[in-house]
């Protein structure tokens, strides 16, 4: 498996102290996306300083079984290991058999994911929390900023909240693309067609942080300048979910 | 609080402000200058009692004072000179000459009308003719090619060491004075004329405490009230101590303070690092006996603490106190002094001496509650850890007696010594793993000035650039024998050309009476423990660089004159080949192999200094720690085939070059537990920074306890047994200290901000723009945050 980057984080990326792996790869094309180094199949080179480096490093599904075995002791307060990326998923068999393997040695696992593959109910099967990025619900905004048809992201969330116990689902909130009143409207009414009772939903404000690694990329970065949300926006979300039954945390 | 344990707070304030306030130092000079007459004027006696003498006639003409605001009489500024080697405000790292001259020290002091030109440049005169100078001063000629961009470097060590107080304490000089007069009755003439020595410096203490008591007596005089009492009480606890048992808490920090100025005295100037030991455990048979109370207790203390600090910068003089602990049983050796020591730290904040904490796995709880308001307090010190389940293991398989082991303590920053038995030279060599691997590679030439400092290596004539990188380890290992051996011979000297200052004093609480030999004699051991250490520098960087050539070799073995080529410009032309490089695995990530690969260096070069010997044909220790030497040594070393660009810092002790572990606290933490901690026998060094939101706790004692599990547990105490024994925390994070620098009257309004850099407490304030950025720059929060 390619990894462009692996490191434990605290509550970050599911509960409690973590390790996280972002696998390389990822189905979308997200102008916002963080972590540019991470979309290219087979890795990027990334120029840091006029010196070009490697995004990647690769690493057997034991090699990360084995350092997850060991980190056991540093698991503290329900943490365990995180796949994303990236867009983990698209590593089906071996990210398959790396959570199978976590679970059997007793380590809680998490998968952030785009929710986008077609053999989503394998994840969800083998996954002790499910973390969903959802854009937007908007049919050709989706397709339009990110490449991906909605139906299938709608689709495997809708499984996903049918039938897993642990639910986290993020959404970005960027100027211009999914903040306007009737975005709000439409992602509730989405959510709300569904048992949201063991659903928890987060709202990640838009940072360019990312744009560094963009040129490091060799890649244009597109986001206007006024993508940036307030606090404000997100009061607005966070009460009109909330005053729709759902749960939304801050971390 | 009660009143009068407010009262001595107020005045411990009001004393460090008058220390800190103090800008000349001239005390050191007026000793020297003065034992060096009354030296001159006896050449006829034997050295050890002419040396002792002289120290005794310099205590009789020192000038001496007591302030106002003082509940004990005594102070260590008399011994040190107005500059230290590292850490003052002057410090940069281009500065580094290689040579450590006894007599820059002279430079020191600014000439005055009492102090003038010729006054100074007599006593430096006089310093330069004796033995000791000019025998250093041959030892470092002998090896100035290879200390000249610092393959090694050598030192004397004066300091350094931890003095065992308690017999003094508790039965006073004249008891040690008839335990000599027995030990002379079947002494051979050398011993007895050591004997003589130490009963003389045994009089020098009595005789300096007799005379801060005529001054109490005095200043009693002419004061009313709770001033009246307090100096007629130090004036009698001064008439009886230390010559006579201390019979209370008061009586044995004052007899402490007498006992610690004169030690200083007789190695002025700049005796740094001598450490108190474990002080808990020093003082509480005496708090006991006059039953004081917490407060009352940490008062004292207060006290004690201002003691060790010096003039206006409180300068890193690396002196260290250690509380806590736990004996051979397992038992937890925690007392009221422990945290009333505690609270005296916190309360202070001063800059020394270093608090050191010994842990184990069945600390109490209210250890580590007690301890947070030192982490989670911005600005405040913060204590050294130790492992004593570790350690122990460690220092027993250096040979250290069973009954013996609680009694290890901290010399200097990180360096584990038996109290009062143990001569470990500690700071004697320093070694630079990354300028050997350098000279390897280039056979002998300096990427940094160009000049050849090695021949030749014969059997590489014919040889190309593929066959040192094949053979890159055998030719690395090969070399750093032969300089291991030279810096042993060379560090050797420097002790020997010490040992012509002989330390009576010092040496009745080290065994000395015992032995009947001086601390310092290198031809009999006066100590029950002996050793010389060697401070290693570079393991990240050279288990980074093997594994890069590997690569190199592996993947890409036509780029091999290319590599050489690289390093000599320094990657100038070459950032692909420096991109490559820098993209190998790298220590301190939980790679398999790098870190198999530093277990594998740090065990081989451990076992290459243990098996070294020193003057007494006892084992040099191997000490993994780069004392801010990580800056001076890496600005001597070229590029290297990690892809680090020449004249950077070396990584800071165990730990992964700066910037290179990204994984976070715990891969880091996996990475350096593979490293083979029973062989690092003099110690090591490793520093994390912590990023405080990582302790979510509502309360300063509850994050206490989350530093021990999610920190502590996993680094100390995840096996009994060769696992890591010691860590020193920064709870900060860079844009914070950039914030202090920018804007020091908001964030720092008392113009003291504590930081740790290496073992030691600084001002983060006073230090130089190359130090602070150090400090900045380990915090690395990629490589320590969890
Ligand atoms: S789905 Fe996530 S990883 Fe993929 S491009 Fe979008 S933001 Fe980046």
């Amino acid at each position: 498996m390619l990894l462009f980057q692996k490191g434990l984080n605290y509550s970050q990326d599911g509960r409690g102290n973590r390790m996280v792996y972002h696998l390389v790869g990822c189905n979308m094309r997200c102008p916002w996306c963080a972590n540019p180094e991470g979309i290219k199949a087979g890795g990027t080179i990334l120029t840091k300083g006029g010196i070009p480096r490697r995004s990647w490093h690769e690493y057997s599904v034991d090699q990360l079984i084995s350092e997850a075995v060991s980190l056991k002791d540093m698991f503290f307060d329900g943490g365990g290991v995180t796949l994303t990326g990236g867009e983990p998923t698209l590593w089906t068999d071996e990210a398959l058999s790396l959570l199978d393997g976590l679970r059997r040695e007793g380590i809680h696992t998490t998968v952030e994911t785009n929710a986008t593959s077609p053999i989503f109910d394998k994840f969800v099967a083998s996954t002790d929390c499910m973390i969903m990025d959802f854009k937007t619900p908007n049919a050709h905004k989706h397709l339009a900023y990110t490449g991906v048809d909605v139906e299938i992201v709608k689709k495997n969330i809708s499984y996903a909240l049918d039938n897993h116990p642990d639910v986290l689902i993020r959404t970005p909130l960027i100027n211009g693309v999914n903040t306007s009143d009737e975005d709000m409207r439409e992602f509730v009414k989405f959510y709300t067609s569904h048992d949201t009772s063991h659903a928890r939903f987060e709202f990640l404000k838009y940072h360019d942080y990312g744009a560094v690694k963009w040129a490091e990329c060799s890649l244009p970065y597109t986001m206007p300048p006024d993508s940036f949300v307030s606090d404000e926006v997100v009061e607005k979300f966070a009460k009109y979910y909330i005053d729709h039954s759902l749960v939304v945390i801050r971390t | 609080m009660n009143n009068i344990s407010t009262h001595y707070t107020e005045i411990a304030k009001k004393l460090f402000l008058e220390e800190r306030a103090i800008k000349r130092l001239d005390g050191w000079f007026i000793i020297r200058e003065e034992a060096l007459r009354y030296e001159a004027e006896h050449q006829d006696e034997p050295v050890a009692i002419r040396q002792a003498k002289g120290i005794q006639s310099a205590i009789r003409v020192l000038p001496l004072f007591i302030s106002k605001n003082s509940l004990f009489a005594g102070t260590e500024r008399d011994a040190f000179a107005k500059s230290y080697a590292l850490i003052n405000p002057n410090f940069k790292v281009s500065t580094f000459n290689g040579y450590c001259d006894p007599t820059a020290v002279f430079g020191d002091i600014e000439p005055n009308e009492e102090f003038s030109v010729e006054r100074i440049q007599k006593v430096r005169a006089m310093t330069e003719q004796t033995p000791y100078v000019s025998q250093l001063k041959q030892v470092y000629e002998s090896c100035e090619m290879d200390t000249c961009e610092v393959a090694y470097f050598v030192e004397q060590v004066t300091g350094h060491l931890i003095p065992d107080v308690r017999d003094i304490l508790s039965r006073g000089t004249d008891a040690l004075k008839v335990d000599i007069d027995t030990k002379m009755a079947n002494a051979s003439e050398e011993q007895k004329i050591n004997y003589e020595a130490m009963k003389i410096a045994l009089d020098s203490v009595v005789l300096l405490a007799s005379r801060y008591a005529s001054i109490a007596r005095d200043m009693a005089s002419t004061l009313e009230g709770e001033e009246r009492e307090r100096f007629t009480r130090m004036a009698d606890t001064l008439d009886r101590v230390p010559r006579l048992p201390a019979t209370s808490l008061y009586e044995a920090v004052q007899s402490f303070m007498m006992i610690w100025q004169m030690m200083n005295i007789e190695q002025a100037p700049n005796p740094f690092a001598f450490s108190v030991g474990n002080a808990d455990r020093i003082f509480e048979p005496y708090r006991q006996m006059s039953n004081d109370d917490r407060d009352l207790t940490a008062s004292y203390f207060k006290h004690l603490l201002v003691f060790f600090n010096v003039a206006d910068r409180s300068w890193a003089i690396s002196q260290n106190l250690i509380i806590g602990g736990r004996d051979e049983a397992g038992n937890d050796l925690t007392n009221l002094c422990s945290y009333a020591l505690m609270d005296a730290y916190y309360d202070m904040n001063c800059p020394q001496p270093i608090l050191s904490v010994k842990l184990h796995k069945n600390t109490p709880d209210q250890v580590y509650e007690e301890m947070a308001r030192f982490f989670f307090t911005p600005g405040v010190l913060t204590p050294s850890l130790f492992n004593d389940d570790s350690m122990f293991a460690t220092l027993r398989r250096a040979g250290v007696r069973e009954e013996h082991l609680k009694d290890y303590s901290i010399a200097g920053c990180q360096e584990p010594l038996i109290m009062g038995k143990d001569n470990a030279n500690t700071t004697n060599t320093w070694l630079n793993l990354p300028k050997i691997l350098e000279l390897t590679l280039t056979d002998g030439v300096s990427l940094i000035t160009g000049n050849r400092l090695k021949a030749p290596d014969e059997n590489l004539v014919g040889k190309d650039s593929k066959f040192i990188l094949e053979n890159i380890r055998a030719l690395f290992y090969r070399n750093l024998v032969s300089y291991v051996t030279s810096m042993a011979k060379a560090g050797n000297g420097a002790s020997k050309a010490l040992s012509n200052l002989r330390v009576p004093f010092l040496s009745t609480m080290m065994g000395g009476i015992e032995s009947g030999y001086d601390t310092r004699d290198t031809m009999h051991q006066g100590t029950q423990y002996n050793g010389s250490g060697c401070l290693i520098h570079g393991l990240a960087i050279l288990a980074d660089s093997f594994v890069a050539i590997d690569d190199l070799l592996a993947e890409r073995p036509e780029d091999a004159d290319r590599l050489m080529e690289a390093l000599r410009t320094n990657f100038a032309n070459d950032p692909e080949l420096r991109g490559y490089l820098l993209d190998r695995e790298k220590f301190g990530n939980n790679s398999p192999r790098v870190d198999a690969e530093a277990k594998e260096i740090a065990s081989v070069v451990s076992d290459l200094i243990s098996n070294t010997r020193n003057y007494l044909s006892n084992p040099f220790r191997a000490d993994w720690s780069s004392p801010t030497t990580h800056l001076l040594y890496g600005y001597w070393v070229g590029a290297t085939p990690d892809g680090r660009l020449s004249r950077e810092m070396l990584g800071y002790g165990v730990d992964p070059l700066y910037g290179s572990a990204t994984g976070g606290f715990g891969l880091r933490v996996l990475s350096q537990r593979k490293l083979p901690y029973l062989k690092f026998s003099g110690g090591y060094a490793s520093h994390i920074g912590l990023d405080p939101k990582y302790f979510n706790a509502d309360t300063i004692e509850a994050k206490g306890l989350q530093l021990r599990d999610k920190i502590l547990s996993p680094l100390f105490f995840y096996q009994e047994e060769d696992a890591p024994y010691y860590v020193y925390f920064n709870v900060t994070t860079p844009d914070t200290l950039r914030k202090v620098l920018a804007n020091p009257k908001k964030y720092a309004p008392s113009g003291v901000y504590i930081m740790r850099i290496h073992g030691t407490f600084v001002n983060f304030l006073d230090l130089s723009p190359d130090v602070q950025e150090d400090i900045i720059k380990r915090l690395d929060l990629g490589s320590t945050t969890c």
